[in-house]
Parts: C-alpha cells; sequence; structure tokens
C-alpha cells in the first residue's frame, strides 16, 4: 500500500487499520564497524506522517535520509519508500515518487528558476503540457513569479532553496526527505514552505536546530550510535512536559534527564 | 537518449558558462599556432615533420590541461551536489559520467582537429612540394583518441579524489606520459599515446596509417575501460 493507492481504497476502513507504511527500514547499516552511523536500523513511518530525526552522533540523522534518497549506499539491508525500492530507476517509479532537499541546493548558478523546474520536469518525463502546467502552480505557490526567468544566482542562495524545494515539489512526491532544508530563508518563509500540503505525503526531516521545527512536524524519531531509540508522536513529547528540541527529544528517549531545576539536564 | 542529450547540452552550457569551453577549444587551436611562430627549419626534416612535431607540443599542453580541467569538474559537481540532484531524480549517475564525457570529449575532439588544420595550413605554406595528408590526418586521428583517453583518466580521478588533488594528479600524469610520447621515436608495441609520436616523428614513420590506426584504436579500447570504470566508481560512491 502506497500514498499513490486509489482513492476508492483509501476509504476502506480497515484499510486505515493497517496503517501502511510509506517509509521502511530493514537492518540498515551504513559506515564500518569502527565508525557506523546507522547500525542494524529498523524504521517504519507511516503514510501522511511528518517526522523529525534526531540522533547522537549528530552525522547519524542526516546519514539516514541520504541513504532514503539513494545518495549514500547502505553496507547492509534495505529500504522502501512509497512501495518502490531503489533498483526502481524508472521516472514513474522513484523520480516523480520520491523528493529530496539537501542543504546544497545542487542547481547551477546560471539557471532559472524555470530552466530548473523544466530540466525536474523532463526528469520525470512528463509531457511539454503537463511540464508547463506543472510550473505554474509550483512557481505560484513558492511565489518564484517575478524571479521565475532570472539566474538563480541573482536571488542569491535563499531563492536557490526555495528552486530546489519547488522542483523536488514539482512531481508530487509521495515522500519528501528535507535535509536541514532552506537555512537561507526566512524563518517564517521558511516555515510557510516547508508546511507542504497533502495528507498522504509522507515527509522525513533531519534539522541542527530541532526547535525551529515546531509545528511542522508530528512525529519525532531519535538514533543513538545507528540504532532507533525512540519514535514517538509530538503530543507523547507535549505530554511529558518536554518541548521540541535537541533535549527534549534525548529526555524522551531516556538518553538524559532534565531536572526543571537545573534546565541543562544530565546524560546517561 | 534524450536524457543523455539532455544531460550533454547542459555540461556544454556550464563549460562555456565557467569559460572552461574556450580553454578547451582554444588550447588546441593556440598549439595549431606554435607551427606558425616556430622556424621551420629549427626540428624535422620536412615543413610536415616541423610543423606535426610543434602541433605534437601544443597539443600535449592542451591535452592535459583538458585531463585536469576534467578532473577537477567532476570532482566539482559532486561536491557542490549536482550529481545528487540528478541522482535523487532516478538519472543513473552513469549517464551524468557519460554527459561530461561526451561535452569534453566532443570539444576537445574539434579543438584538435580545428588546430589541426591550421598546423597543416603552415605546413602547406613552407613545403616545396605538396605533401601527402594521409600520414598527418592518421597522426591526428591517433591523437584525438589520445585526448578521449586523457578526459577519461581525467573524469576518472574526479570520481574519487577532491577537486585539486584530482586536477593535479590529471595533469601531472599527463604531462609526464606526452612528454614521454613526444621523445619516444613511434613503432613497436602499439600504445595509446602512439598518435602523439608518430605526430612529433612524422618524417621517421615507417607505417603511419597502420601505426596510426593501432594507436587510435588501442586508445579507445583503454578509454572505454577507464569510462566503465569511471561510470561503476560514481555509482559506488556516496555523494
Amino acid at each position: 500500500m502506497t500514498s499513490s493507492t486509489p482513492d476508492a481504497l483509501w476509504a476502506s476502513q480497515s484499510l486505515r487499520l493497517l496503517r501502511p507504511a510509506s517509509v521502511v527500514c530493514e537492518g540498515l547499516s551504513h559506515g564500518s564497524r569502527g565508525h557506523r552511523l546507522l547500525d542494524n536500523l529498523e524504521l517504519s513511518v507511516g503514510v501522511g506522517a511528518r517526522l523529525l530525526i534526531a540522533s547522537r552522533p549528530e552525522e547519524s540523522a542526516p546519514m539516514l535520509l541520504r541513504v532514503l534518497a539513494g545518495l549514500a549506499h547502505p553496507s547492509a539491508g534495505m529500504v522502501r519508500l512509497a512501495g518502490v525500492t531503489r533498483a526502481d530507476d524508472s521516472a514513474a517509479g522513484w523520480a516523480r515518487r520520491v523528493g529530496y532537499v539537501g542543504p546544497e541546493a545542487g542547481i547551477y548558478p546560471w539557471m532559472t528558476p524555470r530552466e530548473v523546474l523544466d530540466l525536474a520536469g523532463r526528469l520525470a518525463e512528463y509531457e511539454t503540457a503537463e511540464r508547463r502546467q506543472r510550473i505554474d502552480t509550483i512557481a505560484e505557490h513558492y511565489r518564484l513569479g517575478t524571479q521565475l526567468d532570472e539566474p538563480v544566482q541573482r536571488g542569491g542562495s535563499s531563492l536557490a532553496e526555495r528552486v530546489a524545494l519547488a522542483a523536488a515539489m514539482l512531481t508530487d512526491p509521495e515522500v519528501l526527505l528535507l535535509e536541514d532544508a532552506l537555512r537561507a530563508v526566512e524563518p517564517e518563509e521558511r516555515s510557510r514552505l516547508l508546511a507542504v500540503p497533502g495528507r498522504r505525503r509522507t515527509v522525513l526531516m533531519t534539522s541542527r536546530f530541532p526547535a525551529s521545527e515546531a509545528g511542522l512536524v508530528n512525529q519525532v524519531a531519535f538514533l543513538r550510535d545507528g540504532k532507533l531509540l525512540v519514535h514517538s508522536s509530538v503530543k507523547e513529547l507535549d505530554a511529558r512536559g518536554l518541548t521540541l528540541s535537541q533535549r527534549g527529544i534525548e529526555a524522551l528517549a531516556g538518553v538524559i534527564t532534565i531536572d526543571p531545576q537545573r534546565p541543562g539536564g544530565s546524560r546517561r | 537518449m534524450n536524457r543523455m542529450r539532455t544531460l550533454s547540452w547542459m555540461a556544454i552550457h556550464e563549460m562555456w558558462i565557467s569559460f572552461r569551453l574556450i580553454a578547451v577549444l582554444g588550447l588546441p587551436l593556440l598549439g595549431g599556432l606554435l607551427a606558425i611562430v616556430v622556424p621551420p627549419d629549427l626540428v624535422g626534416v620536412s615543413a610536415v615533420g616541423s610543423a606535426g612535431f610543434w602541433y605534437a607540443v601544443g597539443v600535449s599542453v592542451a591535452i592535459a590541461a583538458t585531463a585536469g580541467l576534467a578532473a577537477g569538474t567532476l570532482a566539482n559537481e559532486r561536491r557542490r551536489g549536482t550529481v545528487a540532484w540528478m541522482a535523487v531524480r532516478a538519472v543513473p549517475r552513469a549517464s551524468v559520467f557519460m554527459s561530461w564525457f561526451v561535452a569534453f570529449g566532443l570539444l576537445l575532439g574539434i579543438g584538435i582537429a580545428l588546430g589541426s588544420i591550421g598546423a597543416w595550413l603552415v605546413a602547406l605554406s613552407h613545403a616545396e612540394a605538396a605533401p601527402d595528408p594521409v600520414p598527418y590526418a592518421a597522426a591526428i586521428g591517433a591523437t584525438i583518441g589520445m585526448g578521449l583517453l586523457a578526459v577519461a583518466v581525467g573524469l576518472l580521478a574526479g570520481t574519487f579524489l577532491p577537486s585539486r588533488p584530482a586536477a593535479g594528479v590529471s595533469v601531472s600524469v599527463g604531462a609526464v606520459v606526452l612528454v614521454i610520447a613526444i621523445i619516444l621515436a613511434p613503432g613497436g608495441v602499439p600504445s595509446p599515446i602512439g598518435g602523439i609520436g608518430l605526430l612529433s616523428h612524422l618524417d621517421n614513420a615507417t607505417r603511419p596509417l597502420a601505426d596510426g590506426l593501432r594507436s587510435a584504436g588501442v586508445a579507445l579500447a583503454a578509454t572505454s575501460i577507464l569510462l566503465a570504470l569511471g561510470a561503476r566508481g560514481l555509482e559506488r560512491t556516496d555523494l
């Protein structure tokens, strides 16, 4: 079951009870024995989740996203996103179903946003008419109108990052991976852009500043030495009086205890 | 095929914007001009032999520099996330690798061909009788094969190394190999650098067409092996 499953099937109550997973990691490992960022990781994320992943060491969570995006190769294990494995490199498979935005925009600065979006549409193998229609829609949502035909470098890294997100959203992906994305964008605008619509879209994100993702996520996960220690809802965090922050998530995972008298907390 | 054409066009456009296109096309042309600047009686018995030698020197510099540019370019593409941008859109990394080979190889090939026309025209202006163009053309063909091999070496280095080390290694290896090719007389065991050797010793070549074809064949075979290694290496690299 994936989020691309037809609406009629989603309407069935039994299906909703099944809570289909959109992102599945089984026995995922990365790195050598001495420096293992992911260690036999098991993770299942339901369709429609907005999950923030934190970790110790801090490199583990971004590495998980890079493995999920197919940019880094796991030494063991497998991943399945939106019902497809990485082996499926057809445009209708991976290219349209999974989007990734990293800390680097990764686009040529001489290109205009329209050219970037057009290239993304071409690589996803959309017909010309559909490509144009998608570009118009996405340009409006990401407020690229006035800058659509100017080189990205004129708008600086803020524009480059917005265009990178727009290009990722062009295909209306079922799974969106955000690795510390849009840091050059103003905080309010960033929150607006990262509040991606779609009840069946699953968003996984990592952030150097988890507190800045308040309101954008409804689940948190914590990895310690490459293993999943906790995967819980933000409500659980709230119920325990913890804030959405690195320390709050670590406290939820039981890695540190937070004494109200000593806000610094102590590490276990 | 459409995707490959799009990627290759992007690579050429990026080279144009960053002035690398001018360098890759222009250096072999400057090599051709070397034959004009240097007096024909300095090296070689015939006018073609002299023009060939100086063009071999000039084009060797161009080939080594292009290998360095290719290495630096691919390493930089990896570092700034452009390859990752393509990879997350299910573009095979081998396609990205090959698109850069097509861009560099095509431009270097055109540059060598145009430069060789310049050097040939210089030879014609100095020759007493009309020279036979076949040995010269065979040497140029083999030199283009050598150029493609150098681009493949550069891209392979750029697959695994950071930008500056990759460029440094490619230029150094290219320069040493090409100097050896210019110094050594052609013939004997066919080698991918035979084209440069043939070009720089045209007066002494006994079987220029056969030697040129063999060298071009060996260079293309070596190029295809390096391309396969590079494409596979890029597929296995973490971006």
